[in-house]
């Protein structure tokens, strides 16, 4: 520094002086930064932890002279956290806010924004993810001065824990010009969030019933008549019971459309308990916002329930139908049919015992659908999430149904001395009946089985609308679809001349069993393929190598010297390399799961639906399944095909798929908010339709192009209140 | 076909066959099983439990009991406890409530209690009624709405549960619900607690 020339101890001085600069503001800076945070007009700070907290917000940096402020109360949540709506269901502390301390405070409002339901093992409760803000009205004793307020509030947060929180908020508005602050925005949406009035949402409340249901509980129905657009994705939130946190609703539209009845299930309350006590209902439609009303509900019987309605004559005859092309479905076709021929050998000599083998197995037929039924119906009084086709996301089922066609594949083949069900034993080409009755049922039984683990066309249209309606319906449709796979044994029951016509078993026989029990494999091989995309590739793999395994085992019995000594060693290669494969194959069904669909098609996204349709874009939303044959034949007709495909693939139109191979309640409930239980699902979404178009089951291009057309149209203005 | 594999096989091939049968089903069957989606249940004790290694001392902290007497957990020395915190307000903790009753009426006779200590404000009658309403039989109303074992426990919320050996030891810890009555659950609670002196 002493060398430094006269200029440099100059530069040095200046240096100081910088020096000097920067030390004063690090000091301003650090003794800014240990002040305690002072409630900024407009925003106290956060008090809370990493999970929860919350701070009071004013849309205004002062009071202006006004006798009213807009305020509000934002709780930020970290993710996975929730808070409480005014009315929590089965626990939870809403956020409650005592003013002692305040001055110049005349009252405070709180407004509570439309709740989202967050269920936990069944139970319900009611409230926000992510965070929320609770509009606060406040009004001034005195608009001259200066608003003090002192909140206290007292709130829970819940994870996988709840933690109780208390926050103590100080924030002073002083008088002055009435600036919006950076809050503003954040108070305003929130505004906009909170529930309106059923006419704002184009609904009138038509008719509000109470009516007994098991176990002492009771079920609310409510009926609304839509105006304008149809309600899409709604849920009901029910205040005023005495203990009762009722789950989602069920929703049934009329056969016009026009009107459409709720029905919360199970609620905890009697019906006498309920019946003339007002009721508060909140409604809510995704993001086509929400209403609360009011109804007293009325005592009604158990009958007026909506679900006993008549069954419209078409849907019987579809599940008929749908019966009677199960016969020929290549896992049901081979096990039944070789029944019929065995007593085709019998017919003349023994027609009485042909008559009753017949009944007994229609009998098994009609059983087994009855009994498909009351599982179903049962799985739906419980709340479980339904439709059809929830056998195939269960990888045990895929597989086990995998194990039993690989076998009776094997056995017709004669590589294995299983009796056939039924009793149907083969020798040398013929076919002999060694049964009586009880295994002629037994074989009606195990066809329904087999019939479940195929798919089939109207199966599915006639099952999805069952479900959508309540326990007679849903009996009905399957007994009429048991009705249908029973028939051909029915009508050999009726006329059993018939079956004397049928050729006798002869050694063409082994050829048809060679057939079949290739085509028994090929329905082996899809059931695979559903596995892969339902349970994973590891999953397919130990499956197909036992399977694979079993066969060479098999084979191994079945012939002699080097063949055998080849099958064995082939069967221990087989499942070993399997069962290596799949141990080292990464476990990521996730992974799967997360593939991009190919082709234009984006990962379904409900969320962005109305952004995307903000911007003017059209959304098109398609529900498949990989089980789902309807939804293949759509895709190789019309999906995939001009004009459809080139307009999927335009600029300002997104399509989006939604795969419900693996079970996924996401899906399920958007399924469930069209009324649908099943799968395939079209809707198309545009500025002209932004509650979506739904799309008939089987698609034609004449009716997507339209579809098309109606969203891309200019929005519909609500009709006025016309009548059902 | 048949006879001739009724001359060919041996009645020992004959069963071999029928087995293999029954082990491709068996296979097929757990093969499906082996990689399974967890449904709608709540965790596991196995996955849930942080074990105390070396174990802790068990809190001191004094609670009451539904008739007004003062306890803390001294009194139980000799038996296994949990202790498990938590109130009516919390939906995990509602969840759970029906399994930690079962699960009292299933180690009873093994000489472990089961101590569920609410912090209710609301006291007494509102541990009552809840446990009217949900049905629960088996399990004592014990009160602590001061929060004193919340302090001593360092529990970070509810339902937080803790495990405590024959000796008076803290052996494991648990935050958020579990199913406490499924098997292998109850297997490691005896595991933990340790065997009837």
């Amino acid at each position: 520094m002493t060398n430094v020339p006269i200029s440099g101890r100059r530069l040095v001085f200046s240096m100081d002086l910088r020096r000097a600069r920067i030390a004063a503001a690090l000091v301003a800076i650090i003794v800014m930064a240990l002040l305690p945070p002072a409630g900024r007009a407009a925003a106290t700070g956060w008090v809370g932890d990493r999970h929860a907290a919350v701070r009071l917000i004013t849309a205004e940096q002062a009071t202006g002279a006004m006798s009213t402020v807009d305020a509000g109360l934002q709780i930020r949540l970290a993710p996975g956290w929730h808070a409480y709506w005014r009315t929590p269901g089965a626990a939870g502390i809403p956020a409650s806010i005592t003013w002692a301390g305040s001055r110049n405070l005349r009252s405070a409002a709180l407004s509570w924004p439309a709740p989202r339901r967050l269920p936990l093992d069944g139970l319900q409760t009611y409230g926000y993810e992510t965070g929320v803000v609770l509009p606060i009205a406040l009004r001034l004793a005195d608009p001259s001065a200066p608003l003090i307020l002192h909140a206290d509030v007292n709130y829970s947060a819940c994870k996988t824990i709840c933690v109780p929180y208390h926050a103590a908020l100080d924030l002073t508005l002083p008088t002055g010009l009435a600036l919006p602050g950076p809050e503003a925005v954040l108070i305003t949406a929130a505004r906009a969030r909170i529930p309106g009035s059923l006419a704002q949402l184009g609904l009138t409340l038509r008719e509000a019933d109470v009516a007994p249901a098991a176990d002492g509980r009771s079920a609310l129905i409510l009926r609304l008549a839509m105006h304008g657009r149809p309600l899409v994705h709604p849920d009901l939130f029910v205040e005023g019971l005495p203990q009762g946190a009722p789950g989602r609703p069920s929703l049934s539209p009329s056969a016009t459309g026009r009107t459409v009845t709720l029905v919360v299930p199970r609620v905890h309350d009697g019906a006498g308990v309920l019946a003339g006590r007002r009721l508060a209902f909140t409604l809510t439609d995704g993001t086509g916002g929400a209403a609360t009303f009011h109804a007293a509900p009325r005592l009604v019987s158990a009958a007026a329930r909506p679900g006993r309605t008549i069954l419209p004559l078409a849907i019987l005859a579809v599940a008929l139908l749908g019966g009677l092309i199960l016969n020929v479905m290549p896992c049901v076709l081979p096990v039944l049919s070789l029944k019929l021929f065995a007593l085709a050998g019998l017919a003349g000599a023994e027609r009485r015992r042909v008559r009753i083998d017949l009944l007994a197995t229609a009998a098994g037929v009609l059983v087994g659908f009855a009994a498909l039924a009351g599982g179903l119906i049962a799985l739906k009084q419980a709340g479980a999430a339904i439709g059809w086709g929830i056998q195939f996301q269960q990888p045990w089922f895929l597989a086990t149904m995998t194990m039993v066609t690989v076998l009776f594949a094997a056995s017709l083949w004669g590589w294995i001395e299983i009796d056939l069900p039924g009793g149907v034993a083969t020798r040398l080409g013929t076919v002999q009946l060694r049964s009586h009755s009880g295994t002629a049922f037994l074989t009606g039984l195990f066809a329904t089985l087999l019939a479940a683990s195929c798919s089939a066309p109207f199966v599915g249209t006639a099952v999805g609308f069952a479900l959508a309606r309540g326990p007679i319906a849903i009996m009905g449709i399957f007994l009429a679809m048991g009705l249908g796979l029973a028939a051909p044994y029915l009508l050999g029951a009726a006329v059993p001349r018939l079956v004397s016509l049928l050729p006798r078993p002869g050694r063409w026989m082994l050829g048809l069993r060679f057939a079949f029990g290739l085509l028994l494999l090929g329905t082996a091989l899809w059931l695979l393929s559903v596995l892969v995309r339902a349970g994973g590739g590891a999953q397919a793999l130990l499956t197909g190598g036992f399977a694979a395994g079993l066969l060479a085992v098999l084979a191994a019995r079945r012939y002699a010297g080097l063949a055998r000594a080849l099958a064995g060693g082939l069967a221990g290669a087989l499942v070993v390399a399997a069962v290596a494969v799949a141990a080292v194959l990464p476990r990521a069904p996730e992974a799967a799961a997360r593939q991009l669909p190919a082709g234009p098609w984006r990962r379904f996204d409900q969320a962005s639906i109305s952004a995307e349709v903000a911007r003017g874009r059209i959304v098109f939303v398609d529900v498949t399944a990989a089980w789902c044959l309807v939804c293949k034949v759509n895709e190789l007709t019309v999906l995939d095909r001009d004009p459809v495909a080139t307009r999927l693939r335009a600029s300002g139109v997104v399509a989006m798929r939604a795969d419900w191979t693996r079970p996924s309640p996401v899906i399920t409930a958007y399924l469930q908010s069209f009324g649908r239980y099943g799968v395939p699902l079209d809707v198309v979404y545009g500025p002209g339709a932004p509650q979506g178009v739904k799309l008939p089951d089987l698609l034609t291009a004449d009716a997507v192009m339209r579809a098309f057309a109606e969203a891309a149209g200019p929005p519909r203005v609500a009709a006025g209140g016309t009548s059902e | 076909m048949v006879s001739s594999i009724q001359s060919i096989g041996s009645p020992l091939l004959r069963r071999i066959g029928r087995r293999a049968a029954l082990a491709g089903l068996g296979g097929g069957l757990l093969s499906g099983l082996a990689l399974p989606a967890r449904a709608g249940t709540l965790p596991l004790l196995p996955a849930a439990l942080r074990r105390l290694v070396p174990p802790e001392p068990a809190p001191k902290a004094p609670f009451t009991t539904g008739a007004g007497q003062t306890r803390n957990l001294a009194a139980w020395r000799g038996d296994g406890v949990v202790l498990n915190l938590w109130a009516t307000w919390c939906l995990p903790c509602k969840a759970e409530m029906p399994a930690l009753d079962r699960l009292a009426r299933i180690v009873a006779a093994a000489g472990i209690v089961v101590l569920p200590v609410s912090i209710d404000t609301g006291g007494r009658k509102a541990v009552v009624t809840f446990y009217r309403e949900n049905r629960i039989a088996h399990l004592p109303v014990l009160l602590d709405p001061e929060g004193r074992m919340v302090t001593a426990l360092k529990a970070p919320g509810v339902p937080t549960t803790v495990i405590i050996d024959r000796q008076g030891r803290m052996v494991g810890r648990v935050e958020g619900p579990v199913q406490w009555d499924a098997s292998s659950s109850v297997a490691l609670l005896r595991k933990l607690v340790g065997a009837a002196s």
